[in-house]
């Protein structure tokens, strides 16, 4: 949040989400070269230079898939939202993780003294005509400047300077990186290795990431129905004893905005459904200590007028609620950031 | 997220569904046949293939 700058604000969450991805990596890419290795016939036993430049070639594929199947199941099912808390940390490591492989890419040919080659690869023009054949290097290196981005802009520093819509767009470059990076490996190593075992792990890794995205598509689009309004243009959201206290329910203005309305004991308090962090769904968190808590990054507001508990300085917009024929309602007008709009029903 | 968000991941994702299957069907039917793809291994193609 913006009360001060401070590099990396750790906590114990944050240590343990990272030492347990570190440790997974590390050990996915030992148990790769290691049973690899011992699969291999006598003789045929791949050396340490192709070793390096799978393992942490699919590692990193690997990760890029997980990373991008965690938006939709957190939000299919709400167990997964501490996968994403530090999810940005995630997309470090991967393209850590991708640019040492196409750093052993590179150390590979410098050994075979091939290194032009490369170079050739990328600049032939006539190859980009081709599918198969297509320069699927220059594939790899576009996505992985894309991750070096996208990495390089993760801190919320960035975030502050690029302002939240462009950062966004920015980060959703992924997912057409992610097209590409199929395709890196489908017209690549799937070209010249022919065990089904790298069409059939890719297919159904990708094919799990898209099939979540759009089941978690299909989920939103329901919830986008228009509530109930009254004749003079109030949205009912229910009576008092059908809001769980802490909690919110969510109701869609006019326009196809969400606003959330949250309980917290006898206070009702609306604001947007939107976080003003990164747009999170926060008519999805709880009330702690009186504060709104967005379910994916933990930023908080108070449920009486939207402002962020001092000496944050974020700001909501609220709307104006009313108890009507025992139901609360809400105006689907916005108020200015920060007004105080919650009422008290006893 | 805001609608347009929404709207935007709906459309991205139906689009690249059908990018990747169909870029992925295409390069498992073009693959060449397994004994003339894998007779030089990748360094050996790198040289023959290479002019500087």
């Amino acid at each position: 949040m913006s009360s001060g700058f401070q590099a990396v604000q750790w906590n114990r969450a944050k240590a343990v989400y990272d030492l347990v991805a570190l440790a997974l990596t590390g050990g996915y890419i030992y148990a790769f070269t290691y049973f690899t290795r011992a699969a291999a016939p006598a003789g045929k036993v791949p050396a340490w230079a192709d070793l390096r430049i799978s393992a942490f070639g699919t590692a990193a594929f690997l990760l890029i898939s997980i990373i991008l199947a965690i938006g939709p199941l957190a939000r299919l099912d709400k167990r997964f939202l501490p996968l994403l808390y530090n999810r940005r940390h995630l997309g470090v490591l991967a393209f850590v993780v991708a640019a040492i492989h196409g750093y052993s890419v590179l150390d590979w040919f410098m050994i075979r003294g091939s290194v032009p080659w490369i170079w050739h690869e990328i600049t032939n023009a006539k190859d980009y005509a081709r599918f198969v054949g297509f320069p699927m290097k220059a594939i790899g290196l576009f996505c992985l400047i894309v991750f070096f981005v996208m990495a390089s802009t993760s801190h919320d520093y960035w975030q502050k300077v690029l302002s939240a819509p462009v950062w966004k767009a920015i980060h959703m470059a992924i997912y057409f990186a992610y097209a590409l990076l199929v395709m890196h490996v489908a017209l690549g190593l799937m070209q010249r290795d022919y065990s089904p075992v790298i069409p059939v792990s890719l297919g159904l890794l990708a094919g799990a990431v898209v099939v979540l995205h759009i089941a978690a598509a299909v989920k939103e689009r329901r919830r986008d129905k228009p509530d109930t309004m009254t004749a003079d243009g109030w949205i009912v959201a229910g009576p008092p004893n059908l809001f769980a206290d802490k909690r919110a329910r969510i109701v869609n203005a006019p326009g196809g905005e969400r606003i959330a309305v949250f309980r917290d004991g006898d206070t009702f308090g609306a604001v947007t459904n939107v976080c003003a962090h990164q747009n999170g769904p926060l008519g999805e968190g709880e009330v702690v200590d009186g504060c709104i808590t967005c379910p994916w990054h933990g930023w908080q507001y108070r449920v009486t007028d939207g402002c962020s508990p001092p000496p944050f300085q974020e700001k909501l917009a609220t709307y104006r609620l009313r108890l009507q024929e025992g139901a609360i309602e809400v105006h689907p007008e916005p108020q200015p950031p920060g007004t105080l709009t919650a009422i008290r029903i006893a | 997220m805001k609608r347009g968000h929404r709207a935007a991941h709906r459309v991205i994702w139906i689009v690249l569904a059908l990018l990747i299957a169909a870029g992925f069907a295409m390069a498992l039917v073009k693959r060449k046949p397994q004994k003339k793809a894998s007779l030089a291994p990748l360094h050996e193609i790198a040289r023959l293939e290479y002019r500087p």
